[in-house]
């Protein structure tokens, strides 16, 4: 791994993988891209822990923007504040979406039902029930390494909850 | 310093600092945390209730500082405590009047300040607050008035995050010390407000 100090490049630089900043606390975007279903719900477990070692007491912003539906049937664009009660390593405080100003999107915040990689995980859901492509975009602002912490997962269901 | 020229990195970058795009001229996020608790001064901490959070940014406000008719965006995402009680995300366009160099001592009027087109909050079910307002400094920080904006919080100490950039002007976000201060008013709309 090559290491670099203060580096200016004269030109164009282009990352395959990812940024990440920790002076910056944001995690670069992560991308899902899929074809919807009859299924009323797309379901996205992030690799954030829905647990004291990344919330207690210190929430992060998660925030999706994506779409499906090749004429813009249902757009995502909302923030949420995801947080664990410090007292408790995962009371996990769900679904609180101070914006959302997408399109038909439905938004909901929950932490999985089981553990994976030895944690619940925060996940989100939102319509999706358009038999045609689609992307979503996350990222969330604070503890910005914990995008690494575990592998991303996605599905479809019926249900706006518990499918992890 | 290292110099590299057209470069391509086929894993992933991690970065301790910024990476800053100059054919952009916007700034990375700069965080920002706050809640003020110590014993000398007054303090949420002690129950006195001060609604508002004010930011100094390193942005000069006067045509010295290159922003004469160069109107520029502010972005701010943030929250105060652990139940989005208050949450900022909001964009305004600062500018100067170019006709005026520097800051007009009668009216006032050379920053066109709290020009918040964009403000994602105050819907929706948590009716989260953040009443954005932004200001020039009344002083001069580093030989120049500075950008300024004050945003609501809770009156407790609870954690509380804010994330700024700049989109064009970015490359100033770092030619001077950020500031943050709690106060129980933002502006009576006619005379700014903490920075002095």
């Amino acid at each position: 791994m090559a290491n670099f100090k203060e580096t200016l490049v004269d030109g164009s630089l282009e990352v395959l993988g990812k940024t990440n900043l920790s002076a910056s606390d944001v995690t670069g975007w992560h991308k899902i891209e899929f074809t919807g279903s009859t299924n009323n719900y797309m379901h996205v477990r992030t690799p954030l822990r829905a647990h004291n070692t990344h919330l207690g007491w210190n929430p992060c912003i998660l925030q999706v923007t994506g779409q499906v539906g090749n004429s813009g049937q249902i757009i995502h664009d909302f923030k949420a504040l995801v947080n664990v009660n410090g007292y408790t390593e995962d009371d996990f405080y769900g679904s609180q979406i101070p914006v959302d100003v997408g399109t038909g999107s439905e938004p909901f915040v929950y932490q999985s039902t089981n553990a994976y990689g030895g944690y619940k995980r925060v996940c989100f859901s939102v319509k999706q029930n358009v038999q045609e492509q689609g992307y979503l975009y996350i990222r969330w602002f604070n503890q910005w390494s914990a995008i690494n912490d575990y592998p991303w997962g996605y599905n479809t269901s019926n249900n706006n909850q518990g499918e992890f | 310093m290292a110099q590299l020229k057209t470069t391509v990195i086929s894993g992933d970058i991690a970065g301790s600092s910024y990476v800053i795009d100059n054919s952009l001229e916007k700034s990375e996020w700069v965080k920002l945390s706050h809640c003020i608790c110590n014993d000398t001064e007054i303090s949420d901490c002690k129950g006195t209730g001060l609604p508002w959070l004010h930011v100094r940014t390193p942005l000069g406000t006067d045509n010295a500082d290159g922003v004469g008719w160069n109107p520029y965006i502010i972005e701010v995402v943030g929250y105060h405590t652990y139940s989005a009680e208050c949450f900022h995300d909001f964009k305004a366009v600062v500018n100067t009047n170019g006709y005026s160099q520097t800051r007009d001592p009668v009216n006032g009027n050379a920053f066109y300040g709290s020009q918040v087109r964009v403000n994602n909050t105050g819907t929706g079910p948590l009716q989260s607050a953040s009443s954005p307002y932004i200001y020039e400094s009344n002083e001069t920080y580093g030989g120049t008035n500075r950008l300024c904006f004050a945003v609501r919080k809770v009156d407790c100490c609870c954690t509380g995050l804010l994330w700024v950039r700049f989109w064009k002007n970015g490359q100033m976000s770092r030619t001077y010390t950020w500031g943050t201060f709690h106060a129980d008013y933002d502006t009576d709309g006619v005379s700014p407000i903490k920075y002095w």
